[in-house]
């Protein structure tokens, strides 16, 4: 039942995003924040991969600022690098790891 | 509202029907009332996503052609006046083979005005354009869109055999994504393109990982950058470049780069070529370290990012002013930081064996060398004999080649940095443009602005009268170009508060 009401949510998110309805600024700014992040791919065990972000989370509920975690799936991931959408959370990302700025940050 | 129909027109056994899914339903009955089409219409036809028509190709040419179709059949409602067929043709389809950098900016600019229009999924689709096997960082938000848009059978694909092919063709991107194909010099369509025939090939081998004593050779310019290293649990990235054949960039296009980037700085035509000496068209790009000087606002940092960037270099950027110790040249192993040298780590980053490593302000580094200091840190790196036989101190590895790496360094005077340092550079003086450059400049300026604030098309191009007031404010600004997109930005905005309102 519990994934049933995810996927539906994944589901609002994505036709929402297709709409052109990005996440609000304000909804950007308080999301949870991962610092040096990195992009993960992890091998589920039905053989398929899963894209994942790792990097040390601040302002997550139920979490230490400075935590190493690895988030859930990612749905979807902004063009930017300035949020990402995972099955479960919106996070606003930070510094990618290393201290490359994308080209247009320059 | 497409792809609401479609949701519609899906079995939906695959999902369950929760709130969040009647509130949809609702709003599609809604919208379908005010529609003309009858909803029975859409059923039977239900539209395919553009990004399936753009995936469903054999080159790349055909990939073009297809989000051409795909964006002439849905309109060019909504983009802003720039566009038209004959815009998109011109700037993209025509150059997709020719000059794939300028059609790749020119797809940026149409991907990033599309999402401004809230045209998304046309977006996306134009996007795969910009996907490149070499770079896994291209994928990394166009693939999870696909893969849950293909999930939540978004993708209008209806029949049994495409969904299979579809899925396949996913997973063949997450394997790009992951970096299997980083040193194979094809396009992601070469590599789809026996899933898209139907043709049978080993999709859960792909070709690369190979055993650790014969990697595969890509078919490019390449060389070993790690010869040799035993990798530790931080250094997890850079297991696969062990032993591997690291691809090298090649120049393509100079004439056409030399032309973009004489067109942005009509005042540093020297500059521009003597940045430019070194390539050779389709030879591998090999550039001696370049240091670009010259006063604040002569637009150094920019030229520096615009040359890697139409080159189609990944850009590491190391900004000097920050640095007070010999962290470029590593952290050593015994450390729990550790961290292998900054030529190392754009390699890792970019996939590519000859990146560009930004230096910027490099006058400005910290000059105690109680912690060892940048500008010693340098020096192996801007040789070709040290370079090449570099040794990582937190890899501990020897033997690194990093003479592919390109150095361009900008500094305000360079006569602060050592006599040895600077001997190793090529010294570049980007000179103050003056008023002669002005209606060239102010043109280019003027139609940043307009793509900053989306306003593209709405904005008449700068009068002689207003030349004028610009020309004298900014000779009193000391013909900075930083000051200069101030005068403009202020003039544009005293424009639109005098304008006539009816």
């Amino acid at each position: 039942m519990r994934e049933a009401v995810m996927i539906a949510s994944i589901r609002t998110h994505v036709m929402m995003w297709l709409q052109g309805q990005y996440p609000t600024k304000d909804a950007v700014a308080s999301a949870p924040v991962i610092d040096q992040w990195q992009v993960a791919w992890i091998q589920m065990t039905d053989g398929s991969t899963e894209m994942r972000l790792q990097g040390t989370v601040s302002k997550r509920k139920n979490m230490r600022d400075g935590d190493r975690i690895k988030t859930t799936e990612v749905v979807l991931l902004d063009r930017w690098t300035r949020w990402a959408r995972t099955s479960n959370t919106l996070y606003r990302l930070g510094d990618h790891e290393g201290i490359e700025i994308p080209l247009e940050g320059i | 509202m497409r792809g609401i129909y479609r949701m519609k027109t899906k079995d939906s056994s695959s999902y369950s029907k929760s709130a969040v899914d009647d509130f949809w339903l609702t709003t599609v009955l809604e919208d379908r009332a005010e529609c003309a089409c009858p909803p029975d219409t859409m059923k039977e036809t239900p539209m395919t996503s553009p990004v399936v028509q753009v995936l469903l190709n054999e080159n790349v040419v055909e990939a073009a052609q297809s989000a051409f179709d795909a964006l002439s059949a849905e309109g060019f409602g909504g983009l802003l006046n720039k566009y038209s067929k004959r815009w998109v043709r011109d700037r993209i389809v025509e150059r997709v083979v020719d000059r794939p950098h300028l059609a790749r900016e020119a797809v940026g600019e149409l991907v990033a005005d599309l999402e401004k229009c809230g045209r998304v999924e046309m977006a996306l689709a134009w996007s795969l354009l910009l996907c490149l096997p070499q770079s896994v960082m291209s994928f990394w938000s166009v693939l999870p869109a696909i893969r849950t848009m293909a999930r939540q059978d978004l993708l209008g694909v209806t029949n049994v055999a495409d969904t299979a092919k579809i899925n396949r063709i996913v997973s063949r991107m997450q394997q790009c994504a992951e970096g299997k194909y980083v040193s194979e010099a094809k396009s992601l369509w070469e590599i789809l393109r026996p899933i898209v025939r139907d043709e049978d090939d080993d999709l859960d081998q792909p070709p690369l990982p190979a055993p650790a004593a014969a990697p595969a050779r890509p078919t490019g310019p390449s060389v070993v950058v790690l010869p040799k290293a035993v990798v530790k649990s931080e250094h997890v990235g850079y297991r696969e470049l062990v032993g591997a054949q690291v691809p090298l960039v090649v120049a393509r296009d100079v004439v056409g780069i030399r032309n973009v980037l004489r067109a942005e700085y009509p005042h540093a035509l020297a500059a521009i070529d003597l940045l430019l000496r070194d390539l050779r068209e389709g030879a591998p790009v090999r550039v001696s370290p370049v240091l670009l000087t010259g006063p604040a606002g002569t637009g150094k940092s920019r030229l520096a990012r615009r040359f890697g960037d139409l080159l189609g270099l990944h850009a590491f950027r190391f900004d000097c002013a920050s640095a007070a110790d010999a962290q470029f040249g590593g952290v050593p192993r015994g450390w729990s930081s550790t961290m292998p040298c900054v030529p190392m780590r754009a390699v890792q980053q970019g996939g590519k064996a000859n990146p560009v490593v930004l230096l910027d302000e490099i006058e400005k580094a910290a000059t105690s060398s109680h912690n060892g200091s940048l500008w010693s840190a340098l020096m192996p790196f801007l040789e070709r004999e040290t370079s090449s036989r570099y040794h990582d101190v937190s890899l501990d590895a020897s033997g690194c080649d990093l003479s592919w790496c390109i150095y361009v360094a900008t500094s305000n005077d360079d006569t602060l940095l050592p006599g040895p340092l600077r001997d190793r550079f090529r010294v570049v003086r980007v000179p103050l443009p003056t008023l002669q450059h002005l209606p060239q400049l102010a043109a280019s300026v003027l139609a940043d602005i307009e793509r900053q604030d989306g306003i593209e098309g709405f904005v008449e191009p700068l009068a002689p009268d207003e030349l004028q007031v610009i020309g004298d404010a900014w000779k009193r600004a000391k013909f900075s170009l930083r000051a200069l997109q101030k005068i403009v930005g202020a003039t544009i905005d005293a424009r639109a508060q005098f304008a006539m309102r009816h």
